[in-house]
């Protein structure tokens, strides 16, 4: 039979934080806002690199670690260009995370891949990462696009 | 939910490890955390380096990203929980993920990690769990190969200013009893078995 034991260790950052003193929530978030800002710039620039690699892996033959490493590349590109808003190249990057994710084997995979990696690039663009009405339209594109190539994988299952 | 703007944050003698996949991820968590007044980061991106700080630092909290590139996150974190040095052993664990993999779900909630977080990190959202574990009361459970937290939450009934999801929830608080209490001869007359005459 096994032993549970229970006991409450001393937690140090549970006595700190019952420690007057320190900053107002708000200031702690404005700081960091402010702090996250000293990064902005070489954070989308290795996002940027990231995108490069994808479309570079994607022209290359796909071998075995293949989907392991392009799924590690979008996992990066959501985390990282999510924490500083940009949430349409999050939403495309998770979207190619859960479509790897579904191990999907159909003749369209790799242009439902390509597609996701061009929508991604397309967000980091100057003209339509300004232009939330552009950014909308990407999205909305690439949600499209896949839809179409699924339902071609499917209408070519049912022929046989 | 977010964190009432007055709420003080205490974090000035407070050092924190984060292990990040890549380094421009844990700068993002460093920059934050400066933001929030910790004294000192630690970045790594390896389970090797992370290994390495926690040998020589004496840490107050572990923010890892479980798919760090050279190891198992997970495993770094069951092994850390069951190596018995303190007080790193019993550090605070925020496991943050971006797409969590099916297969890695169940052993994201076996490391013994006080909290998990999906990415991307919200200063708001890293503030909230920071302090969320200031208040956290669960004890600390050794059951077979789990040490960690009690992954057990107490109920305490629906969230205020709200009815609840639970048919059983009360909508309203119970409030003082308006009879005075049973003596306790009372109470067991109601529990002593009774002849009963049909």
């Amino acid at each position: 039979m096994t032993v549970v034991r229970k006991f409450h260790p001393e937690v140090r950052l549970r006595a700190m934080l019952a420690t007057p003193g320190g900053i107002t929530a708000e200031q702690a978030l404005a700081a960091a806002g402010a702090e996250l800002e000293v990064v902005r710039d070489q954070t989308m620039a290795a996002v940027d690199e990231k995108l490069d690699r994808m479309s570079a892996w994607l022209k290359a033959s796909q071998d075995d670690e293949f989907d392991a490493a392009v799924h590690r590349l979008s996992n990066d590109v959501m985390n990282e260009g999510g924490a500083f808003g940009l949430t349409e190249l999050a939403n495309a990057a998770h979207s190619l995370c859960v479509f790897l994710d579904s191990g999907v084997r159909t003749p369209s995979r790799l242009k439902i891949i390509g597609v996701h990696v061009d929508a991604m690039r397309a967000l980091r663009q100057p003209a339509v990462s300004g232009d939330a009405s552009a950014r909308a339209a990407v999205q909305r594109g690439l949600h499209d696009v896949v839809k179409r190539f699924a339902a071609d994988d499917e209408a070519a299952k049912q022929r046989g | 939910m977010s964190v009432p703007d007055l709420t003080r944050v205490n974090l000035s003698k407070a050092i924190v490890l984060v292990v990040e996949t890549t380094t421009h991820a844990a700068d993002v968590l460093a920059q934050i955390l400066k933001g929030f007044g910790v004294a000192e980061t630690h970045r790594c991106t390896s389970v090797k380096e992370a290994e390495k700080v926690l040998t020589t630092r004496s840490v107050d909290l572990i923010i890892v990203d479980p798919d760090v590139k050279d190891g198992d996150g997970y495993e770094f974190l069951r092994k850390l929980r069951a190596s018995h040095q303190e007080p790193n052993c019993y550090a605070p664990i925020i496991l943050i993920s971006g797409h969590a993999r099916i297969s890695n779900v169940k052993r994201a909630r076996d490391t013994g990690a006080n909290f998990f977080i999906g990415k991307p990190i919200a200063p708001n959202t890293l503030l909230e769990r920071i302090l969320w574990i200031g208040r956290d009361k669960r004890p600390f459970v050794e059951a077979g190969v789990y040490i960690g937290p009690d992954r057990r939450f107490k109920f305490e009934g629906p969230p205020p200013n709200s009815e609840g999801r639970r048919a059983s929830d009360l909508t309203q608080p119970l409030g003082d009893a308006d009879e005075p209490n049973m003596s306790q001869n009372e109470i067991d007359n109601l529990l002593k078995p009774q002849r009963v005459l049909v």
